[in-house]
């Protein structure tokens, strides 16, 4: 699973936010003056709760209104780049009636557009997208019947299918077992560095960053309070006054090891 | 009982066309209405739709124009409000639910002389129905059946997964408001036939007993039209034969498919896996 930081990265700014604020209610729930994300990077994003993490990707996904400044995303071509947001997988009914395909077609259908159905190539897209993610043999459940882990791999299908060049994953380990979340940062990697995207992700799997990442922001109140190389980024020092928990970190092997 | 016999008489052959296309119409709005957790809102609007019909009568107005903007205006409040977070979406159904009420109340204590016009709203008598009932029934069911058509993925998408689909890009939010409007007319176009009271079962119980059945959208809609149909249909033949009330009727072999439609489902004790 691991791979040197930063190998994918191609260069040139893929994310740019610059004097970014977000107002709710009178409180400032983000506030980043500059942020560059490179191309090809992958960017892991921590805080503790209510540090404006989910607030960060929603603006970069263009979905929540800035009260100042400016999102900027650029497509390998020059043009404005496409995003695609792998949201958090909430419990779903289990007897909700649409199946996994069908859940993941969603994906494609702001393009395909108003008054016309996901042709031929877009089902097989979807379902190449299912082999890519390894739910494939699953298309035909409902998807409420899926377990969390195979719900977020119809997540991140879904997501790959608006062909983004920009890839948001809103804690995508969230309320998974440790095989299961193990089985999906893989499946995470593997896709980032297949397809060449660009990618951020909002986790509290503190442990995978220096193996998935190749830079890592923390935000704590809403502002970024630190930004720096992956394998820095299990500071315990750093991490006790973001968390406002004391840490610990060994070294296991090669690898850091936070305990709290 | 003959059949031909039963369709010598005008109003019953009204009563069977109305109940056809109230059968379908409502039972699309409930399948909305179940797949979004939203079952109280039929509730709601109904109660909005009385309280406009009734306002109108009070100004001596039609009755279905202020049952129309009743329902219309209380879907644009239920909507946004819910929306906005700052209250949950029960209670908002519920602050409109409870304001509806007492509209419906206070223009009741107003209305000069009899009251039996009045409760003809509430109660619904599909025997009586109207020519021009039918034509707007039969309108709303089309204009339904041709909504649901024409943007088919779109209502998937945000009547299964609301959220997942605004994230993809798609107006979750106009199309989840347009379909509480659609909910709005619809309890509008059956008050004279089914009652602001019954509506709401002939919204949820086809809906409901259609989910118990089957994970396919498609086949929900087809089942819950169904159902919605025979609802109707056996209830008016049920209240003609033993010469019962037809809204009761109708409301209880709903209900009687729900029970059936549980005790068989084969959802039944089914967890992820």
């Amino acid at each position: 699973m691991s791979r040197p930081p930063g190998e994918n990265a191609a260069g040139g700014p893929a994310v740019t936010l610059t004097g970014v604020r977000v107002v709710r209610q009178g409180r400032t729930v983000l506030e980043v003056p500059s942020l560059e994300v490179v191309r090809g990077e992958f960017l892991g994003v921590i805080g503790p709760n209510g540090s404006g993490k989910s607030s960060l990707l929603a603006a970069v996904a263009g979905r929540l209104p800035l009260s100042a400044g400016r999102v900027a995303v650029v497509s390998a071509a020059g043009g404005r780049g496409r995003v695609a947001l792998a949201a958090q997988m909430s419990a779903l009914d289990p007897r909700l009636p649409i199946s996994v395909l069908e859940s993941v077609l969603v994906g494609a259908y702001a393009e395909v557009g108003l008054l016309r159905r996901p042709g031929p190539d877009v089902r097989a897209r979807a379902r190449e997208l299912l082999e890519l993610v390894g739910i494939a043999h699953l298309e035909d459940r409902p998807i409420g019947r899926c377990s969390g882990g195979e719900a977020q791999r119809a997540s991140i299908a879904r997501a790959l299918l608006q062909r983004p060049d920009v890839l948001l994953l809103d804690e995508p380990t969230s309320a998974l077992d440790w095989r299961a979340q193990r089985e999906i940062l893989e499946c995470v990697r593997d896709i980032h560095t297949r397809l060449g995207l660009t990618t951020l992700m909002v986790t509290h799997e503190l442990n995978a960053l220096p193996e998935l990442c190749d830079r890592v922001l923390t935000l704590r109140q809403g502002r970024p309070t630190w930004l720096g190389p992956a394998r820095e980024a299990l500071d315990p020092q750093r991490l006790a006054e973001t968390f406002d928990v004391p840490f610990t970190v060994l070294t296991h092997g090669d690898r850091p090891v936070v305990l709290f | 009982m003959e059949l031909t016999s039963l369709l010598d008489h005008a109003f019953m052959r009204h009563a069977l066309l109305a109940g056809a296309f109230a059968g379908v119409c409502c039972s699309l709005a409930g399948v909305f209405a179940v797949l979004m957790r939203l079952t109280f809102i039929g509730v709601c609007l109904a109660h909005a739709a009385f309280a406009g019909g009734l306002l109108a009568m009070v100004f001596g107005l039609d009755p279905l124009l202020g049952s129309l903007a009743f329902s219309l205006g209380s879907a644009a409040i239920i909507g946004p409000m819910a929306d906005r977070g700052d209250i949950s979406p029960d209670t908002a159904v519920g602050i409109v639910f409870s304001t509806m009420l007492g509209v419906a109340i206070l223009c009741m204590g107003l209305l000069p002389g009899s009251k039996a016009e009045a409760l003809g709203l509430f109660w619904g008598n599909i025997l009586t129905v109207s020519a021009r009932d039918v034509w707007l029934l039969g309108g709303v069911t089309l204009a339904a059946l041709a909504a649901l058509g024409l943007f088919y993925k779109e209502i998937q998408a945000v009547a299964c997964h609301r959220d997942i689909a605004a994230a993809a890009g798609l107006p979750a939010t106009a199309i989840f408001y347009a379909i509480l409007c659609f909910t709005g007319v619809t309890v509008t176009s059956c008050l004279p036939s089914v009652g602001g009271l019954l509506v709401y079962s002939l919204i949820i119980n086809p809906a409901a007993a259609a989910y118990q059945l089957t994970y396919n959208l498609r086949c929900m809609f087809l089942l819950a039209a169904l159902f919605g149909v025979v609802s109707c249909e056996a209830g008016l033949l049920l209240s003609y034969q033993f010469d019962l009330p037809a809204g009761a009727s109708i409301v209880l072999v709903s209900s009687a498919l729900f029970v059936v439609c549980a005790a068989f489902s084969p959802k039944r004790g089914r967890t992820k896996s």
